[in-house]
């Protein structure tokens, strides 16, 4: 047995020989196949000789072999029980590393969310002809301004925002103030594309900066509303969350 | 354009509310002095009734849809149970509201099939949602989107 601090070295030459898990007495609650897993320069109590097969060092995601906090760790598509969102995605752990630091659910998402509101932001603003058929599609004869307003106040509202797992049989929803729920439907939603994660920040938002209402939902019916009622679209959280998804680049 | 249907067209004509104990008649859109409960207003091109009530000094606002034609209602859309997460009172002057907006997915069971001729009522209390600006006068319209259908109800004046 080796005491002291762990060493690249030493992960080497687990690595190379094979490890069955390293134990480290300062319990980071974060447990890998069986054994508590352990980070670089943790001091601890383990062995100097790796006796077999894989690495105990990279969870992969979706592992049921590992344990967050007590409760085990799913992946982003699973549709394991996520009461709560416990056992869903560790809160940020900084003990767990997954090939980089893992990072919460709700944290990417608002990162993904912003980064489609500026994707939106930006054909707003270039205007070309790709630019203007996408907004044709989602807002009608709209106010391009409008929009763009709309658009910026829902990134304020985002990046501000207080983001919370909520408890509805819903993807998220807003009642109001600066916080924004996501609900039991979106932990089984894909990180992006159509009604994804960060789709959902983005609808959410919408309601919560510009003050968007939910006059229609889905592709169809939102394409629908923009060539009919262009003036409502422009008011209507899945307009903004499906031109957002499908800005031109 | 979307098609706009007439599905309510036998609702009562106008009404009025009495004020606290000195029995004021403050609206009556027919002229005279209808002190009774419940009030709404008329609309012959709306295709919904909005009623309001006053039940233990709250306002409950009551949705009656009548398909004159079979229609595809959203669930999401209507007083259900005594809730609606959706903002479909329209006000006038504005109101806000502080009851909750979702995101769905809508699927079968968020739809509810109403056949010719069938009705579809509901209730629910505008003071869990509305923030009601207290001892003014407002005016309430319901508006929302079934299917293929703007629907629309008459406007009903009360003091809040």
């Amino acid at each position: 047995m080796k005491r002291g601090l762990i060493s690249a070295a030493d992960v080497a030459l687990c690595n190379q020989d094979g490890a069955s898990g390293l134990t480290n007495g300062t319990g980071a609650q974060v447990f890998v196949n069986g054994a508590v897993t352990v980070r670089l320069g943790d001091p601890g109590t383990y062995p100097t000789s790796c006796a077999s097969s894989a690495s105990p060092f990279h969870a992969l995601e979706g592992s049921a072999n590992v344990n967050i906090q007590g409760q085990p760790a799913v992946g982003s598509r699973h549709t394991a029980a996520h009461a709560h969102s416990v056992g869903v995605y560790g809160p940020g752990s900084a003990n767990v590393f997954i090939g980089a630091p893992s990072i919460n659910t709700l944290v990417r998402g608002r990162a993904d969310g912003l980064a489609l509101i500026d994707q939106s932001i930006a054909p707003l603003q270039r205007w070309n002809d790709a630019d203007q058929a996408h907004f044709k599609l989602w807002f009608g004869n709209g106010s391009r301004e409008q929009v763009l307003a709309n658009f910026r106040a829902t990134r304020a509202m985002l990046a501000g925002a207080d983001i919370r797992a909520g408890e509805k049989s819903l993807y998220g929803h807003y009642s109001g103030g600066n916080t924004l729920f996501m609900d039991n439907a979106f932990w089984g939603a894909a990180p992006g594309g159509k009604d994804g994660q960060a789709g959902i920040m983005v609808h959410e938002a919408a309601h919560g900066g510009p003050g968007a209402t939910d006059f229609e939902y889905g592709h169809d019916r939102c394409k629908a509303l923009a060539q009919n009622d262009y003036a409502r679209a422009i008011w209507n959280a899945d307009n903004y969350e499906f031109f957002a998804e499908g800005a031109p680049p | 354009m979307r098609r706009r249907s007439l599905l309510y067209a036998g609702f009562a004509v106008g009404a009025s509310t009495l004020l606290g104990g000195g029995g004021r008649v403050w609206w009556s859109p027919t002229g005279r002095d209808v002190p009774s409960f419940p009030i709404e207003g008329r609309d012959p091109d709306a295709n919904a009734r909005l009623q309001l009530s006053a039940a233990s000094g709250r306002w409950v606002a009551t949705v009656t849809i009548v398909a004159t034609e079979p229609m595809v209602l959203n669930r999401w859309n209507l007083p259900v149970d005594g809730t609606v997460d959706n903002n479909v009172l329209q006000f006038s002057p504005p109101v806000r509201y502080i009851g909750t907006y979702a995101k769905r997915i809508p699927t079968e069971a968020d739809l509810l099939k109403l056949p010719m001729g069938e009705t579809y009522s509901g209730t629910v209390e505008l003071g869990r949602y509305y923030a009601l600006p207290r001892g003014e006068d407002v005016a309430a319209t319901y508006l929302a989107f079934h299917g293929d259908h703007l629907v629309r109800s008459n406007a009903v004046q009360f003091r809040a």
